[in-house]
């Protein structure tokens, strides 16, 4: 087994690096974009909350399989269109079909922790800042937001890890992260130990997002303040 | 508690575990992404040059063929795990799949080339013509081998299943596509396969020694059964019925080896 | 439209093929989940226990199969079971040939990543109700698998049932891995249908619709529980 981590290791840490791309993009810009779902889930406008709720439900209730299907096959259909408004070049990478399907998807699980989040900072402390004079974008992000961040941190680790497992499905599109390395050497040597060294390398960096995930809960105090429940 | 006992009964039922006595039936492997060699009918059947073949060679042994399809990438595992019992699939011999299965004698040459899309001008389809361009192929062929090693300068995209590539040659996603140039040329003759044409020529991967029949190592006799009926079919006129059935040309032919054609 | 006729059912059609898939897809989720609801308990049971060596395993064999992406260890399992299984076959019968058909493997490789995320959700539920419950019960002379199955499991369920809506949800969709390893499942025959209708929007985008329909169902389902396990607990009071 070691044989096969040796001789390639080019080829692992290419993987090791695609899954952490993948993932960490995934992430990031899914946060992003969650906030303003998040904001229109919460508004008191009926159509702009029911249309991000049916965009979350079809998100949650769809594979992920299925989403970065028609997001690389289904548009890839349509090329002819997407290049006549200039935008095939970026549709025709497999990575960024995979990183957009990942950020969708990020996108509207992360909005759901926000919500929560924001509807649990209690009432008391929003009314604090309005007496003191802060408009509603200052409150937004001098309370709400670090409040709800610091509140949701568990969660939001836990997406963290749930993408990082999902970013293997990106090898189904011919992409070469961990999983696809994988494939990619067992096509050759038919050595059922290639899928023993992946399962290690997500193994470790779970660990590792789980680790560093508790020190930061560790030290913060948002996650310790329970008033006003 | 019923409702447990039903959900359980089904459960055992879909553990279908059989224990093989006779050899009265042959299950036969294949992967169904292949046409003309493998492909599925309207109804889900999976048929073709390989599985007719197949048959013609069972009748030959008298034994009953079973058909089981399953992914090209877990074919030669699921063999040796004993999911079936031989791969009729347009399986390349090769000296390294040799030292995992053991493979009869060939039933026919399959030749590798490139398609390209009609507009591209890429020439003959040599390295020099294709570097810095995207290829794609199946993971897990022969021409995944030649290609990293004769088009270095090239970008090589592997796809679980032959289709999905060319799916993607047709979206332009893919410079060009080296696969079966039998496989290739039926796609080419289709209406999604209008917007490509061959480059090149036909040539055999270097450790090709033909198309075969793969079975466990420990199976000799049924080895030895298929051997047997292999020549009995090819002399007495079978062989050459089928093959008139789909080819019009002689699919025994050697194609050039790559490395003669890609000096 | 000439798109929905691709949905027909017959032999120009896929509709029948589909339906064939969903019902592949179902029944992979129907086994599995009874099989990993009961497995979620060993396990939780597993982490409680007393011996040391128990309580490890238990623990590692949950972070192994909460870690590794599901892909992996349905890929792992279906080539490495079928090995196993003929090694301790052989034990017995020298000349052994028992084959596990695909869907087996895929219904024991979901169960081993579903009880792994089930015993954290079974663990949790148990931490929730209160001790007091267990102290009366043996204060009345309960014996000890009845102060379970009678006092602290249907306590425990009103607590489990939305994480383990949760993980029913989840597991609906995780099946629709298995048509990587090539069994027929709903998505598998969704490829079918492309490889020969050149339609990936189209088929997606029903296969998209099936699985809202499936999640919608199993939420209605999960809201009918939860108020039947919420109605017999305000009802004993």
């Amino acid at each position: 087994m070691l044989s096969h981590l040796i001789d390639n290791v080019g080829l692992w840490s290419e993987g090791l690096k695609n899954t952490a791309m993948l993932t960490l993009l995934g992430v990031i810009f899914g946060f992003f974009v969650a906030i303003p779902f998040a904001a229109s889930r919460l508004s008191s406008n009926r159509l702009l909350s029911s249309m991000s709720y049916a965009y979350v439900y079809v998100i949650r209730g769809t594979p992920l399989l299925v989403q970065i299907f028609i997001i690389y096959y289904g548009l890839g259909q349509f090329h002819k269109e997407l290049k006549a408004i200039g935008l095939w070049w970026f549709f025709r990478d497999p990575f960024n079909c995979g990183v957009t399907a990942f950020i969708l998807n990020s996108a509207a699980y992360q909005s759901e922790i926000l919500r929560g989040g924001i509807l649990a900072v209690p009432k008391g402390v929003i009314e604090a800042g309005k007496a003191l004079g802060m408009s509603r974008v200052q409150i937004f992000r001098k309370i709400i937001m670090p409040i709800t961040l610091g509140r949701m941190l568990p969660a939001f680790g836990n997406e963290l890890v749930l993408l990082l497992k999902a970013s293997s499905l990106a090898s189904v599109i011919t992409v070469r992260d961990v999983m696809g390395q994988a494939r990619f050497i067992y096509a050759q040597t038919f050595d059922l130990s290639v899928f023993y060294i992946a399962a290690l390398n997500y193994l470790v960096v779970v660990l590792l997002i789980e680790a560093v995930w508790r020190k930061l809960e560790g030290r913060n105090i948002w996650l310790r303040y329970s008033g006003g429940h | 508690m019923k409702k447990y006992f039903a959900i359980a009964a089904i459960a055992v039922m879909a553990f279908s575990s059989s224990v093989i006595a006779g050899d009265k039936v042959v299950r036969m492997g294949t992967e169904g992404y292949y046409p003309p060699f493998n492909y599925f009918d309207a109804s889900g059947k999976v048929i073709g040059f390989d599985i007719d073949i197949g048959n013609a060679l069972c009748a030959e042994m008298q034994v009953t063929c079973e058909w089981v399809t399953t992914d090209w990438a877990g074919i030669i595992p699921a063999l040796n795990s004993n999911k079936f019992d031989t791969i009729i699939a347009s399986m390349s011999i090769t000296d390294e799949r040799s030292k995992v299965v053991s493979f009869s004698a060939p039933y026919y040459f399959n030749g590798s080339q490139f398609i390209v899309a009609k507009d591209s001008g890429l020439g003959n389809g040599k390295p020099a013509d294709l570097a810095d361009k995207v290829i794609g192929t199946q993971e897990g062929t022969l021409e995944v081998k030649t290609l990293e090693k004769f088009f270095p300068k090239s970008e090589l995209r592997l796809y679980p299943k032959l289709d999905d590539s060319l799916l993607d040659l047709n979206t332009g996603r893919l410079d060009a596509v080296y696969a079966s140039q039998v496989v290739l040329g039926e796609w080419l003759a289709k209406e999604n396969g209008a917007c490509c044409k061959f480059v090149g020529e036909p040539t055999r991967s270097d450790g090709n020694k033909g198309t075969g029949i793969a079975v466990r190592k420990d199976d000799t006799e049924l080895l030895a059964a298929l051997d047997k009926a292999i020549a009995a079919i090819m002399a007495n006129g079978t062989y050459a019925e089928i093959r008139a059935r789909y080819f019009d040309f002689d699919i025994m032919a050697k194609p050039k080896t790559v490395s003669e054609f890609y000096k | 439209m000439d798109l929905l006729q691709l949905l027909s059912f017959g032999d120009t059609g896929w509709g029948d093929e589909l339906m064939r898939g969903l019902g592949v897809t179902l029944a992979l989720a129907i086994v599995t989940a009874p099989i990993a609801l009961v497995f979620s308990f060993l396990v939780a049971w597993g982490k409680a226990s007393a011996w040391r060596g128990v309580r490890v395993f238990s623990n590692g064999y949950t972070t192994v199969f909460r870690s590794l992406p599901e892909l992996l260890t349905l890929i792992i399992i279906y080539y490495q079971l079928q090995s196993l299984i003929n090694v301790v076959a052989r034990v017995f019968v020298p000349d052994a040939n028992i084959t596990l058909n695909a869907f087996a493997a895929g219904v024991v490789a979901l169960t081993l990543v579903f009880s792994a995320l089930g015993s954290e959700v079974v663990r949790s539920a148990y931490q929730a109700v209160d001790k007091g419950q267990a102290e009366a019960a043996m204060a009345l002379g309960l014996r000890r698998n009845q102060i379970f199955f009678k006092v602290i499991l249907p306590q425990m369920w009103r607590h489990c049932l939305p994480a383990f809506g949760n993980l029913w949800l989840i597991l609906l969709k995780d099946t629709s891995l298995v048509s990587i390893i090539a069994i027929s499942d709903l998505v598998r025959y969704a490829n079918m249908a492309i490889a020969t209708t050149k339609e990936p929007f189209f088929f997606y985008s029903v296969l998209a619709i099936i699985y809202v329909v499936l999640a919608f169902l199993s939420g209605r389902l999960q809201s009918v529980l939860e108020h039947r396990s919420a109605v017999n607990l305000q009802g004993g009071r």
